[in-house]
């Protein structure tokens, strides 16, 4: 390779500083680095960030020599901004600190002591380090990926290189010397040692002209004053654990931060650090123990914090030809349905489901009213039907993700939480999993095993998407965009047919109806499929891996890569597909209202059925919801429905209507005592998921068969005269409703939820005033006890007058 | 060529033909084991060969493959090289060039490889007569071995290591310098060892590998070929600088404790076992021993011929397909209703037996000290940077015999639930969390769990037996154990042994008849009563194991039917 004219490079490099600019908007040029050194003169700015995106923009080749011998042009642009700088001064500079003062009385005392064009002793002279007060950084060109650790290599030293990492270790922030200035005890000339390495050997004898040739041999004293000093720290960087080869452990990387660059991280902080490759130089005893080996380090020119989200980064990187090929083909939406958890047979319309949960509908903001997109999916089933493993696999699937099981989150957990900062003392928000899993997918196990109370944390993000929070001073709301992904184990083990879905799963309807789709997977012998599972397990062994499906499983980055692409589309429901969306609902809830559905078919079905739709549409990649991706949605919600009907058709059960459950719980409520009190009913229905007005119109009914007699503050019942009569209760939501739009029912569903939450409010405050009321008679009581006290008191000092 | 006396330089200058000649089997063996030598009678910069298992991976090194020497008086330059070794020599009025024309510099790895932990008595005994260094010169006439004593000889071995010293002078000049080692006081020996397991003969290395680094995993077993490298040089450190840095410290140990072998070959090691040897025993053999083991094994376990069956099938099992969540062939096994007698522990007898038989097993007693306070799952310790060992760290197929019995009521700290989360997570899915701190990384073992206990464990299992003894045999367990030791004699213990490790080598199949049987078998299975894919899985496994037992590589009806009935039987136990 040719030597590069560095003298050339100068000029160019000082073209670029004077006239780099770019133009903004309306027209004004901005000259980014001519304001930069302005700065600089003005000691306002420390830093010079030299973007190599606009040296490449102003001399290709440049940007490429830099990133190649990135040292040696950092000394050419601290030499180029040296002989700038006094240019760029435009009113007096303050003094800052001690070392300009020093600087300045340098120069003077330089003018003032010595004849222009005297030739020194180099040592003597002011070291350009001394004077400089600024720092020169570079920051890579945003073409240029990120390397892992892994792959910096022998052939990366001294070019600019950027990782990625996580801190394990830093150092305290200490100063080195970068300067080191000494005065002779015989001449007193001072003597300057730039220092470039971690050690350096003193200077002893004074190198300056007088001693010389006096030969008075005057001897060094190194000046801590007059030293320049810059803030130096060591940090040590770790490979993530995604860039680890399977069976390896991570490797670690030692930075050096200099002057503006410390403190930028602490330990366990995700970064990205620019700087340049660099072998550690070791002299004397240890470089020939270590037999010419060396250590390396990176020369922090640049280091940025990350979070999680830029780390999706690499998600997001186009798709190659070829894994596009493999997408475009026939069947891609069963293909990387299949190709969700490979291992776990079968199960096609529930991966289908993730799939699209994974992908997510498109979210509507129309006047304020905020319609979610997220998809909700709650697994039920036997144990040992590979919910779990669908949960995991998802889990590592989605670029954004929590998981957590029922049992090992509370509500606080699952939200957010306030805390108190031991140290401060300060109150602090510190979200959960749902809120962590922000614009992800949030993976929640045992569903079944959560305390009620945890469950009701849940609601607000389910429809709402957001988290608000009201606690100890700190009131605010949080953003929860997740799509919640549960799984539940029937209440007595496995499911029991013989009982209804809510016996069975023990959640509440409110809850119930948030998710967009409800699978209810049962462990049941079935000749064909038993075949195909014990030949598919039989493969395995035979053959030591998994059998060929006529769809190859896809990778799982290519899987991450297609559903960001996916994400980015925004399909909109043309008009003409409405009237056959509103009839396919109207069916549905009709179809239900016939066959006494097990499940709850609401306005909340509707609005499932566009975001499935949607999502379908991006599936393909299309601007545009069809016809058949609204058929698709209703049959996932079709075989969703049946997976938990179909145990009940064969046997012509009547499912209990509102009254029934509600009876049932007020038996259960009861056992053997034969009163119950009305609160206790109504605190328990609410639960359950129904209302006031439901309740009092089931007392109303059972009333006038004579069951139950109300008394002043409770409710007798009369036991074995359970009425068999059939009682129709209408739906929550009256018939006549068949003929409203869906942007009515959406309208009357968020007016409920509003209603709800307004109701909720009342309770609040009518707890408040309990609460309040428990603390005046408090206060009430401890006053009459001071009073008896202070009665006792005086009758005490009446017998003693007696005596 | 001598390829026992090649030098680093010489190997270097005729690396691909001696590479070549290592191939030969005969030579290899000739070459000098580290494992069973002491390290005092091994040359410095000759090859070496050690059997160990990866225990952690320091940061890649950059060393000068290729530099030039200057000498001072004229203007003569020379090019030396520097792989395979540690330190170059050149003299005082010599310069070196580190950026001439023909300088190279290059990468290498260092490894740290301990000896195989957890291997059982007899196999190290083994070794030991085989590959032992006879009739050695005495150690005056010997070459100078550069190397200090272990720290507990330095003060009677005074006198000789001067005179070992004094014969190279430059190394005197140094040595004399730095104080005796003080500075490896700032670390213990056994932070410098860190075993998985406590292992008083056990070694550690440091590997530099030049090639193929990719190939060796953590916890991988294999045997290296490489030129030992022992200069106490090394252990010199500036003491004023780096005396305190345990990092430092850690990373460049006294070469008398941990040698430095600079690797040229290495190759993988499917089993441990010293007895078996290329040629295969045959089926017809392994039948045979089979049923001997299988007499012993139902004496030992009271009696009971089921759970005899399933401990070899336990035996022999390893895991043979990965796959995402799945470890296909994994067979921890737990034999509950364990007997307690007044002057004999079961278990421990019981152990004995299995020491005596595989060649890598390790006792844990599961009592409430053991698990609160031991550690489970190897960490990353920033401030020294290396990984810290602990018992979950183990090399593929070593027994871990886990001893419920010895749980008491009492609490469980964090340690201990995590001990135990720890546990359940390598029997579960046979993978194991590493702790780095910031995350965690997964790393696939291969532990064959045996879980003894008197309720059903604790800890999850894929085979749960309820053993059955009998009365007569649980009078006499005394007696037992005494003919049992009798019946095993030497030859039959050898042949118990090599059948162990042979039945893990056989190549094993399902032929597509037998398929269709099986999934017949199936259906019907599921129609009759409440099975699910993963019973199947189970049979599958135990099927193979039945199969491989008797030396067959191909399913028969007849294994697969024998599977069948010990799962019939062994679920009624369940039951009842």
């Amino acid at each position: 390779m040719a030597r590069r004219d560095y003298d050339k490079d100068k000029e160019t490099i000082k073209t670029f500083l004077m006239e780099f600019c770019t133009q903004d908007g309306s027209g004004h040029k901005n000259f980014k680095y001519s304001n930069q050194l302005t700065k600089l003169a003005h000691r306002e700015q420390v830093a010079l960030y030299v973007d190599l995106d606009d040296v490449h923009d102003h001399d290709e080749e440049l940007g490429k020599a830099i990133i190649n011998n990135t040292r040696r042009y950092t000394n050419l642009v601290s030499e180029v901004v040296f002989d700038l700088l006094p240019n760029f001064v435009e009113h007096e500079i303050v003094a800052k600190d001690a070392l300009d003062v020093y600087i300045e009385h340098r120069l003077m005392m330089e003018q003032r002591m010595r004849q222009p064009n005297e030739q020194r002793d180099a040592r003597n002279k002011f070291p350009p380090e001394l004077l400089r007060r600024y720092e020169v950084y570079f920051k890579d060109m945003s073409t240029n990926k990120t390397a892992p650790i892994r792959e910096v290599k022998a052939e990366h030293v001294g070019k600019l290189v950027t990782v990625r990492g996580i801190v394990t270790r830093c150092t305290e922030v200490k100063p080195m010397m970068s300067v080191a200035t000494y005065t002779c005890d015989q001449c007193g000339a001072e003597t300057y040692q730039p220092i470039s390495g971690l050690s350096f050997m003193p200077v002893l004898m004074c190198p300056s002209e007088d001693c010389r040739v006096n030969k008075a041999g005057g001897r060094l004293y190194l000046q801590t004053r007059g030293s320049k000093f810059i803030k130096f720290q060591e940090i040590k960087i770790q490979e993530h654990s995604d860039q680890v080869p399977v069976g390896h452990i991570p490797r670690t990387l030692t930075i050096f931060c200099r002057g503006e660059v410390t403190r930028q991280a602490l330990p366990g902080d995700h970064v990205a650090v620019t700087g340049v490759f660099l072998p550690l130089l070791r002299s004397g005893f240890r470089q020939m123990m270590a037999g010419l080996l060396s250590e390396t380090y990176v020369e922090a020119h640049r280091i940025v914090s990350l979070n999680k989200t830029a780390e999706d980064e690499d998600s997001s990187k186009a798709l190659t030809p070829e894994e596009l090929a493999t997408l475009t083909e026939d069947d891609f939406y069963t293909k990387l349905a299949l190709s969700l958890a490979p291992e776990i047979y079968g199960h096609l319309d529930v991966k289908k489901a993730l799939l699209l949960l994974l992908v997510g509908g498109v979210d509507r903001r129309p006047d304020g009213m905020k319609i979610r997109g997220n998809i909700n999916i709650c697994l039920m089933g036997d144990p040992g039907v590979a919910k779990s493993q669908l949960l995991g696999y998802i889990d590592r699937l989605a670029p954004r993700s929590q998981y957590t099981t029922g049992r090992g989150s509370s509500g606080v957990g699952l939200t957010a939480a306030v805390m108190k900062d031991p140290m401060t003392g300060e109150m602090m928000l510190e979200g959960g999993a749902l809120v962590l899993a922000d614009q992800g997918v949030c993976c929640i196990d045992e569903f079944d095993k959560m305390a009620d109370a945890d469950r009701t944390a849940i609601h607000e993000v389910m429809e709402q998407q957001t988290i608000s929070i009201a606690k100890a001073g700190i009131m605010t709301c949080l953003n929860a965009r997740v799509s919640i992904l549960a799984a539940a184990n029937p209440a007595y083990g496995r499911y029991n047919p013989k009982r209804t879905i809510e016996q069975n799963i023990q959640l509440p309807a409110a809850l119930l109806s948030r998710f967009d789709l409800l699978w209810l997977i049962q462990d049941k012998p079935n000749r064909d499929n038993d075949l195909r599972l014990a030949k598919h397990i039989t493969y395995v062994h035979q053959h030591c891996k998994q059998p060929p499906t006529q769809t190859q499983a896809l990778d799982m980055s290519v899987m991450r890569k297609y559903i960001a692409l996916c994400k980015l589309k925004e399909p909109s429901i043309p008009e003409e597909l409405t009237d056959y969306i509103v009839n396919a609902y109207v069916e549905l809830r009709k179809e239900a209202r016939n066959s006494r559905d097990m499940t709850f078919t609401s306005a909340r079905n509707l609005l499932g059925i566009l975001r499935l739709s949607t999502a379908l549409a991006r599936l393909r990649l299309a601007n545009a919801v069809e016809k058949d991706d609204v058929n698709e949605a209703i049959r996932l919600m079709e075989m969703s429905k049946d997976s938990l009907n179909q145990t009940f058709d064969s046997r012509g059960h009547r499912p209990p209507n509102v009254n029934d459950q509600i009876f049932a719980i007020i038996r259960e409520l009861a056992g053997d005592s034969k009163t119950v009190k009305i609160q206790d009913v109504l605190e328990k229905c609410v639960s359950k998921g129904h209302n006031r007005d439901q309740v009092d119109s089931c007392i109303e009914e059972y009333e006038e068969l004579n069951t139950h007699l109300p008394q002043e503050n409770g409710l007798s019942k009369e036991k074995g005269e359970k009425a068999d009569e059939e009682m129709h209760s209408e739906p929550e939501e009256g018939d006549d409703l068949e003929d409203m739009s869906p942007e009515e029912f959406q309208m009357l569903d968020n007016q409920l939820d509003a209603l709800n939450s307004a109701l909720d409010d009342i309770e609040q405050r009518n707890d408040d005033i309990h609460a309040q009321l428990l603390v005046l008679l408090q206060s009430n009581r401890e006053i009459r006890k001071q009073m008896q006290g202070a009665n006792a008191a005086d009758s005490e000092g009446a017998s003693d007058q007696k005596q | 060529m001598d390829i026992l006396n090649c030098s680093p330089t010489q190997w270097y200058e005729k690396e691909t033909e001696l590479v070549e000649l290592l191939q030969n089997d005969t030579l290899w063996n000739q070459i000098p084991l580290l494992n069973v030598n002491e390290l005092h009678n091994m040359k410095d910069e000759r090859l070496v060969r050690f059997r160990g298992m990866i225990q952690d991976m320091h940061g890649p090194e950059y060393y000068l493959e290729k530099f030039e020497v200057m000498k001072a008086d004229g203007q003569q330059t020379e090019t030396r090289h520097g792989k395979y070794m540690d330190i170059t020599k050149w003299e005082a009025n010599e310069t070196i060039d580190m950026d001439g024309p023909s300088a190279v510099k290059s990468e290498r790895q260092t490894y740290v490889a301990i000896s195989i932990p957890a291997i059982n008595s007899w196999a190290s005994k083994l070794e030991e007569d085989k590959y032992k260094l006879s009739n050695l010169p005495s150690s005056s006439t010997s070459v100078p071995v550069q190397m200090k004593r272990p720290l507990e000889d330095m003060e009677t071995d005074e006198a000789e290591s001067q005179v070992v010293e004094q014969s190279n002078s430059e190394n005197k000049r140094q040595c004399t310098q730095i104080p005796k080692p003080e500075a490896s006081n700032v670390v213990s020996q056994e932070h410098l060892l860190n075993f998985p397991i406590p292992d008083s003969s056990g070694k550690v290395c440091h590997l530099k590998v030049y090639k193929n680094a990719d190939l060796l995993k953590l916890n991988s077993v294999w045997e290296f070929v490489g030129f030992l490298s022992v200069d106490p040089i090394l252990a010199n450190h500036d003491v004023d600088e780096e005396m305190n840095d345990v990092e430092f410290q850690t990373h460049n140990p006294p070469p008398s404790l941990v040698p430095r072998i600079h690797c040229v070959s290495f190759r993988t090691l499917t089993h441990s076992n010293p007895l078996v040897t290329t040629d295969k025993m045959s089926s017809d053999r392994m039948k045979i021993v089979q049923k001997e083991l299988l007499i012993v094994l139902t004496q030992l376990m009271l009696g009971d011929e089921v759970a005899a069956e399933y401990l070899i099938y336990h035996l022999i099992s390893e895991v043979y397909l990965r796959k995402d969540f799945m470890a296909l062939g994994k067979f921890s096994l737990n034999i509950s209703n364990v007997p307690k007698f007044e002057n004999l522990d079961f278990v421990q007898e019981l152990y004995k037996f299995i020491e005596l038989l595989t060649t890598k097993s390790h006792y844990l007693a599961m009592s409430l000290e053991n698990m609160n306070k031991l550690a489970f799952i190897p960490k990353k310790d920033y401030t020294s940077n290396r990984l810290t060992s602990s018992i979950l760290q183990m090399s593929a197929n070593t027994h871990f015999v886990l001893d419920e019995t010895k749980l008491s009521a009492g609490k469980l700290n964090e340690a201990g639930i995590n001990g135990v989360k720890a546990l359940a997570n390598a029997i579960k899915n046979q993978k194991t969390l590493y702790d780095f701190t910031y995350y965690q990384i997964e790393f696939d073992c291969d532990i064959p769990f045996l879980i003894l206990s008197e309720g059903k464990s604790m800890l999850p299992s894929d085979v749960h037996v309820v053993l059955d003894p009998d009365d007569m045999h649980l009078k006499t367990f005394g007696e037992i154990l005494e003919a049992a030791r009798h019946f095993l004699k030497p030859e039959l213990l050898n042949e118990i042994r090599v059948y162990l490790t042979s039945a893990r080598l056989v190549e094993y199949e399902i032929s597509d008849g037998i398929q269709e049987m099986v999934q017949k078998e199936f259906v019907n299975m599921r129609q009759r009563g409440n099975v699910s894919g993963d019973d199947l899985h189970n049979l599958l496994v135990l099927a193979r194991l039945v199969c491989i037992s008797q030396g067959k590589n191909t399913l028969d009806e007849e294994c697969w039917r024998k599977a069948c009935v010990l799962e019939e039987s062994r679920k009624k136990r369940m039951t009842r």
